[in-house]
């Protein structure tokens, strides 16, 4: 039988997987970070609501756009 | 003949001022948005405040403390340059080199956007009612805290260390006959002042 290197099994494959799931998870998070935001601006208004949440949704896209590149680059 | 002793001014005017003019004359009113101490401050508001409930000071800590994130992120920015030179990313295929370094420069953006909005939005309010201390912490909790101003018993303050004195921030000590009995108005600008302004309070309010 076989094992993984004589297979010729490529275990970069494995730390794409481990990469996509940690950056899938880090999606969850970045929509935590809006939840936040807007909990914060609703319970306070102190005159910066509006650059807060456009910085949130930056990093959303952000983390988005890292995931997917994480997709088509690995 | 000199002075011996000179008072010095009230914190507070005797009644709270309405017009612009005579919010503008006091010291610690401020329209920057990045200010750690409001004196009657104009265009800000919480929501649990009630119908004619005035704000008279709003606090948060004082910018100093921004120093160790801020300082955390600069150090964090040049992870990947570092990675670089020490040939770490020689060892990854070339993909993986360039995902790293994107999801390295997430994390310190994220980690300092929540440096900020945590400095940003934990505030403390003295209001012609209560004094109100709103807190959020980690990422969905947040605490708000009250206590009506004639529950007030006492307000200490202290102010130390190398910092502290040189920036002029400390901690406000509020206790009270509330449910919750001290309050502590961490790391705030001009202590002395801020405690200052709630004695004259409890004062006017007994």
């Amino acid at each position: 039988m076989g094992n993984i290197l004589t297979t010729g099994f490529n275990t970069w494959i494995l730390f794409k997987a481990l990469a996509l799931v940690i950056l899938g998870a880090y999606l969850v998070f970045a929509f935590v970070i809006i939840r936040q935001v807007k909990l914060m601006v609703n319970t306070l208004h102190l005159g910066f609501e509006a650059p807060a949440k456009f910085l949130s949704y930056v990093h959303l896209v952000f983390a988005l756009f890292v995931f997917f590149a994480a997709l088509i680059i690995l | 003949m000199p002075d011996v002793f000179v008072s010095p001014s009230p914190p507070l005017p005797p009644v709270v001022p309405k017009t612009e003019s005579e919010k503008s004359s006091l010291e610690g009113h401020t329209h920057n948005l990045f200010s750690a101490f409001y004196l009657y401050p104009d265009d800000i508001d919480f929501e649990t405040r009630e119908d004619g409930e005035k704000i008279i000071l709003m606090l948060r800590r004082h910018p100093i403390v921004n120093i160790k994130w801020i300082i955390v992120t600069l150090l964090l920015l040049t992870g990947p340059t570092i990675f670089s030179i020490l040939g770490i990313f020689s060892l990854l295929p070339v993909g993986f080199s360039l995902v790293v370094t994107l999801a390295w420069y997430l994390m310190t953006s994220a980690y300092a956007l929540e440096g900020f909005l945590s400095w940003y939005f934990n505030v403390y309010f003295v209001t012609t009612m209560r004094i109100v201390d709103i807190n959020f912490h980690n990422l969905v909790n947040k605490k708000v805290s009250d206590a009506e101003v004639t529950k007030i018993q006492d307000v200490s303050y202290t102010s130390g260390g190398f910092l502290g004195a040189m920036f002029n921030f400390g901690n406000v000590l509020i206790q009270t006959a509330a449910d919750i009995q001290e309050f502590k108005f961490a790391t705030v600008p001009s202590p002395d002042k801020v405690a200052k302004i709630l004695d004259d309070f409890m004062v006017k309010e007994k």
